[in-house]
């Protein structure tokens, strides 16, 4: 069971799934944060900062945070993370982590790389084929090596190494994610207590898809492009 | 802003050397190993994923005589009953059955619990858990079941688990090691039954001699990677050696295929197994044969027969069989193992509708015999979603089932010694 808790409170159920206290804090502080940053990308786009005095504010910012607010401490079914929750149940934490670093780098005014290319192809082959898996269009069961401990120590151990790698390579952002999202699940089993969960979840499968589709075809272009400054006049 | 050097030392796909850089480097380094070695000690410290599981069967099985396999082995013993609905609920569906030792929360040793979804109808937004004891000891009249209480509803358990609850259904009982009462139910996300989620619940009488039950812990289960979505129960648990059990659980969107779920012996989640790579098959029924041996009946969903799995190691690995020649309306079988070794199982035994049930018997699994038709009606009536439960002393049968989709019928069979 998570050994933080382990002292604290009486569980019903000592096993290797989450707190279901945890769960629902982990609930809302992901959504928060995966609805702030969308709101904020969305609306930064749009409008531009405005000045108060001597201080610089920004529309995108405060509704990011105000969105994130509510998803945060709203009770019931006033919080974004309630039907978050009925729908998608709970982000993984390199999701949120990603969703994070992603506000930060445009707050900074760097060059985003959020989600670099071996991070989104490792996700996309992998959600392949977990999902094609769970849909029995494999002949195995990989979600439930997930719960193993051999098998989902060898998956925290493959995320570790692209861990160190991707910071080798510069992408810090990317790195810290994955280390974020295997510390939260081995103390604290989040959000599901199956290390994929920890890594994975539809919606950033998605992102890692649209990602590699998209350095696909701009690919494709500049050579498109490169072949035709080649062809002779 | 001028970017950062190391991000556009990563644009260009340079390799940072400098000091700093390492420093960074080995930091994530030292605490990718933390957390390794963290989730290392937690995971193998658990040791029920390393133990192999064992059915618990008892007696140990023996081929039963042949003239027990006849109808008149098993007598039903009072009229059929209707367990009472709440007032004013025109709608109930999906019972499960749970027979009590003595002493169990107050039962005598012949005392029964019941619990079913009701509302307005299914899939309804007022649709409840609903739960009913049935007094054994009692003259097996009327007025042997108590007042069914409401036990679950999903506005309460939104608030529990922190998210939102749309339906509720298919409630499955279970008592772990100590003698807690479990309840497994199906509860679902946005959509309808292929957006469900199994929830795990624990209860406990609200007072000591009254009816009513407390929730006491409630969590969801993870079964999917796809938003846990898709995966049910509906059959009753197949009780393991150590006190644990194999919950059948399935998983309904697309290829639909069946699954069990091992817990452990005070309901912890230990690992998820699927019973069969054919698609088609739903809401396993998991029978013992021995103590490692064990066949999950199945409800086709293709409407031709009742399909088969077979373990030999306890319920790790799983073999799809043939399937059985009892036929199958793509409707829930229910079965369990007899105490002399055989098994018992009530299906609707016609290729198109529900308006037959039938109670049979098998001393292997394959063939199987009749022991009673509960119900045979004009095409359209629908008899359905059958539960058994055995008394602790092995000589009463309890089976439940839908009727009409109005409400929850219970017979009673009593073993009689065979000439």
């Amino acid at each position: 069971m998570s050994l933080l808790y382990a002292w604290a409170t009486a569980p019903a159920w000592a096993d290797g799934l989450p707190e279901p206290a945890a769960l629902a804090l982990w609930l809302r502080v992901g959504w928060g944060v995966v609805l702030g940053a969308l709101v904020f990308h969305a609306l930064q786009r749009l409008h531009r900062p405005w000045t108060i005095g001597q201080r610089t504010a920004s529309w995108p910012a405060l509704a990011g945070a105000a969105v994130a607010l509510n998803t945060l401490v709203a009770p019931g079914a006033w919080s974004a993370a309630h039907w978050l929750g009925l729908a998608f149940q709970a982000p993984s934490g390199v999701l949120v982590a990603l969703c994070a670093a992603s506000v930060q780098a445009v707050w900074s005014a760097a060059r985003p790389t959020t989600l670099p290319l071996p991070l989104a192809a490792s996700l996309a082959v992998a959600g392949a084929a977990l999902y094609a898996s769970h849909l029995a269009w494999l002949p195995l069961d990989l979600y439930a090596l997930g719960f193993a401990p051999a098998p989902a120590l060898g998956l925290s151990g493959a995320a570790a190494v692209l861990s160190l790698g991707l910071a080798w390579r510069g992408h810090r952002a990317a790195a810290w994610s994955l280390a974020l999202a295997l510390g939260l699940h081995a103390a604290l089993r989040l959000p599901t207590g199956n290390a994929w969960d920890a890594l994975l979840d539809p919606w950033l499968w998605a992102w890692a898809v649209a990602t590699c589709l998209g350095r696909a075809g701009g690919s494709s272009q500049s050579a498109a492009q490169s072949a035709a400054k080649r062809q002779p006049t | 802003m001028s970017e950062r050097p190391e991000l556009s030392r990563a644009r260009h796909g340079r390799v940072p050397v400098g000091p700093q850089a390492l420093a960074r480097v080995g930091l994530l380094a030292a605490v990718l190993s933390l957390v390794l070695g963290w989730q290392a000690f937690a995971a193998f410290t658990q040791p029920l994923a390393s133990t192999a599981p064992r059915f618990a069967v008892s007696p140990p099985a023996a081929t039963p005589p042949a003239n027990a396999l006849v109808a008149s082995a098993w007598k039903e013993v009072g009229p059929p009953r209707d367990i009472p609905m709440p007032p004013g609920v025109p709608a109930a569906h999906a019972s499960s059955l749970l027979a009590l030792p003595a002493g169990q929360v107050g039962a005598a040793s012949s005392d029964l619990l019941a619990a079913w979804f009701a509302g307005s109808r299914e899939s309804g937004a007022d649709v409840q858990i609903w739960m009913a004891r049935f007094d054994g000891a009692a003259a097996l009249g009327a007025g042997a079941w108590q007042a069914p209480v409401a036990v679950l509803n999903r506005h309460a358990l939104a608030q529990q688990l922190g998210f939102g609850v749309r339906r509720l259904g298919n409630p499955v009982l279970w008592r772990d090691a100590d003698g807690r009462l479990q309840l497994f139910v199906v509860a679902t996300g946005l959509g309808g039954w292929a957006a469900s989620r199994v929830l795990q619940v624990q209860l406990e009488p609200a007072a000591a001699a009254g009816p009513g039950w407390t929730v006491t812990h409630a969590r969801v289960l993870p079964l999917s990677p796809l938003w846990n979505l898709s995966t049910l129960v509906r059959t009753q648990a197949a009780p393991l050696a150590d006190g644990g059990a194999w919950l059948p659980t399935y998983f309904e969107l697309w290829r639909k295929y069946p699954s069990a779920l091992r817990v452990g012996p005070l309901g912890e989640f230990v690992a998820p197994v699927r019973l069969s790579h054919q698609g088609g098959g739903l809401q396993p029924a998991v029978v013992p044969l021995s103590a490692r041996e064990g066949l999950a009946l199945m409800r086709d969903f293709s409407a031709g027969a009742v399909r088969v799995a077979h373990t030999g190691d306890g319920g790790q690995s799983w073999e799809d069989r043939p399937p059985l020649a009892v036929l199958n309306p793509n409707a829930s079988v229910a079965a369990l193992r007899l105490t002399d070794g055989s098994l018992a199982m009530v299906a609707n035994p016609q290729r198109t509708g529900r308006q037959r049930l039938d109670l049979l018997r098998s001393a292997d699994g394959v063939t199987w015999t009749l022991v009673a038709t509960l119900e045979d009606a004009s095409p359209g009536a629908e008899f359905s979603y059958p539960a058994l439960a055995l008394s602790a002393d092995g000589r009463r049968l309890h089976v439940s089932y839908t009727f009409e989709r109005k409400r929850i019928r219970h017979r009673v069979f009593d073993w009689v010694a065979a000439r």
